[in-house]
């Protein structure tokens, strides 16, 4: 993790070790699932966080090294525990006693999808909330045993968006949350066009053959229409112009609108 | 949460973009922005995301909830600038929706995305409100009101029309020209009414008038009781207390046309926004009284032209 300064330092391994040590908590089991290469990197880990081996394959699908999402969230299922989730890896979770309790409280009854908090620098007190992503995925464990994950990296764009949309359409409900405690320090873009794309491919292959169950949520006619555009065209991306750019716009326009339609359920935990 | 980058429904903002992943819309060209969104009834907070660039000045819009000026406390918050607000429940009384006005100081050109140079007040990214209390259960009366609003169309339909506005003053009193171009009463065509209002101490003095038909003449007291005049039929006085009570959204649609491009009195905007409002709401009070206990309406028949006084019976 790289995270350069102005003044050129690097404030990625402070960062990182902050993260690392702000997850556990009393009742509260933390693995970190990496791939091969980065598990010996990881160094000691603090009390409380064991480390997985991740499967592997990420690096083929997407062009750098990661953990499928699948593969997290059914460690955490196995778990046994009554709420699992997902917290990325750049997240430093300043979450006291009370804040944990009350989002276990309500990931007992519904997935909860939190934004993080942007700040430049790690003693920064305030900043302002990522809409566009959800960083830090809390859900009852029989919620997500039911979730089809399949092809959606950590690190890679969509895989929050899949998580959302597959839950809604499962009939399942979901939550957005801004807490201040999720929170991130900002950086550039660490994501591909390229790779968004092909994430993007995956959801709108997985969401094809689901599209009566879309239909059924309300999005709109926009959404629905934007989806069945992506539907089509993300499979034949290379058959010419101007397709890669109809998928980014198209794209950017359902990402936004399954923002929104999350939104319409949305609470803040301080 | 009401995201500028999706439609909205108002007037006096630019075409939605998208930059760094942050959605938002420049207010302009005019000083004056309107949104309109539904809102919880009774007292409520807010906040209005207001997107910054690196070494731009704090906009710090004047906003107004339905005509109501709100106090702003702005907080930086990266790269936005939050403007935080709240409001009583005297601001939501009555009204059907949250109509939020954002009034600009200062405007600059600045060139649209590949079009030529444009005016534009701040960026507005998101506006947030939540009510500050559990207000009555959605369908608590929802049949009620379906039903109340089905009788209203059937019975005692109306239609403003287009308004135009001239604002004076005569001493202490400001006055307000409303004429309304294309109104209907009941199944009357009204293509042309002049509404005289005058706003003093004692409460809000109206004169309506048809051509040909002399005006007629209309109280808003201080606490809010509408007198309307004798020597007009029960189906007629309840029909004009409708069109009253349509006033506001008439002059909502004025503010959409006239404000492109214009730098406004926004206090005074605000001042006959709320004097609307009031008449309105004791024009409602009227209906509700009249309806409840007065001649039964359904005796009458809807299709009978609109009756003006006689010249001479007032």
């Amino acid at each position: 993790m790289r995270r350069p300064t102005p003044g050129g330092e690097d404030a990625g391994p402070a960062w990182r070790a902050a993260c690392l040590a702000s997850w556990p908590a009393p009742g509260w089991r933390v693995v970190t699932v990496n791939p091969a290469e980065e598990i010996t990197a990881l160094g000691e880990l603090p009390t409380g966080i064991d480390a997985a081996e991740a499967a592997p394959g990420v690096a083929d699908a997407y062009g750098r090294s990661g953990t499928w999402v699948a593969d997290a969230l059914g460690r955490a299922v196995a778990a046994g525990a009554p709420v699992v989730g997902i917290v990325n890896a750049d997240i430093r979770l300043d979450l006291d006693s009370t804040r944990r309790a009350a989002l276990l409280e309500r990931a007992g009854r519904a997935m909860l999808v939190c934004n993080r908090m942007d700040v430049g620098h790690a003693a920064q007190e305030a900043g302002p909330f990522y809409r566009y992503g959800y960083d830090l995925v809390l859900m009852p464990r029989g919620m997500a045993a039911r979730l089809s994950l399949e092809g959606f990296a950590l690190g890679v764009p969509w895989w929050d968006y899949w998580v959302v949309l597959d839950a809604l359409m499962l009939g399942l409900p979901v939550e957005v949350v801004q807490c201040r405690g999720v929170r991130h320090l900002a950086h550039a873009q660490a994501w591909s066009q390229p790779a968004w794309r092909r994430a993007l491919r995956m959801l709108m292959a997985n969401l094809g053959p689901r599209r009566a169950e879309l239909g059924r949520l309300g999005m709109g006619e926009v959404a629905e229409a934007t989806a069945d555009l992506l539907v089509a065209i993300a499979p034949r991306e290379t058959e010419g112009y101007p397709l890669d750019e109809m998928m980014t716009v198209a794209g950017t326009r359902f990402g936004i609108e399954l923002v929104r339609f999350a939104e319409r359920h949305a609470w803040s935990l301080d | 949460m009401h995201d500028l980058l999706f439609a909205i429904e108002g007037s006096g903002w630019h075409e939605p973009e998208l930059k760094d992943s942050i959605g938002f819309r420049w207010s302009g060209p005019g000083h004056f922005s309107v949104l309109r969104v539904p809102a919880p009834v009774g007292p409520g907070r807010g906040e209005a995301h207001v997107l910054l660039m690196p070494g731009e000045a704090v906009p710090a819009p004047a906003i107004f909830l339905n005509g109501h000026r709100l106090e702003v406390a702005p907080r930086r918050l990266g790269a936005f600038d939050v403007l935080d607000f709240a409001w009583d429940a005297a601001a939501m009384a009555g009204e059907p929706r949250a109509e939020f006005w954002f009034h600009a100081e200062r405007l600059r050109q600045l060139p649209a995305p590949g079009e030529r140079m444009r005016r534009v007040g701040f960026r507005l990214s998101t506006l947030v409100i939540e009510p500050a209390a559990h207000g009555p259960a959605a369908a608590g009366e929802a049949l009620a009101l379906i039903a109340g609003r089905r009788f209203l169309q059937e019975r005692l339909p109306v239609a403003a029309g287009r308004a135009r506005l001239a604002f004076r003053s005569d001493g202490e009193a400001r006055l307000l020209d409303m004429r309304l171009e294309g109104a209907r009463l009941g199944p009357s065509p009204q293509p042309h009414l002049a509404l005289a209002l005058r706003a003093a101490p004692t409460g809000l003095d109206l004169a309506l008038a048809a051509p040909g038909a002399p005006a007629v003449p209309l109280h808003l007291d201080v606490a809010g009781t509408l007198v309307l005049p004798g020597g007009l039929a029960p189906r007629e006085s309840l029909l004009l207390a409708r069109l009253l009570a349509a006033l506001p959204d008439a002059y909502a649609r004025w503010l959409d046309e006239a404000m492109v491009g214009a730098a406004p009195d926004a206090e005074l905007l605000a001042f006959w926004r709320c004097r609307l409002s009031a008449l309105a709401r004791g024009a409602e009070g009227v209906l509700a009284a009249t309806l409840a206990d007065g001649p039964d309406l359904f005796a009458g028949n809807p299709a009978l032209p609109f009756a003006w006084p006689a010249p001479g019976s007032g």
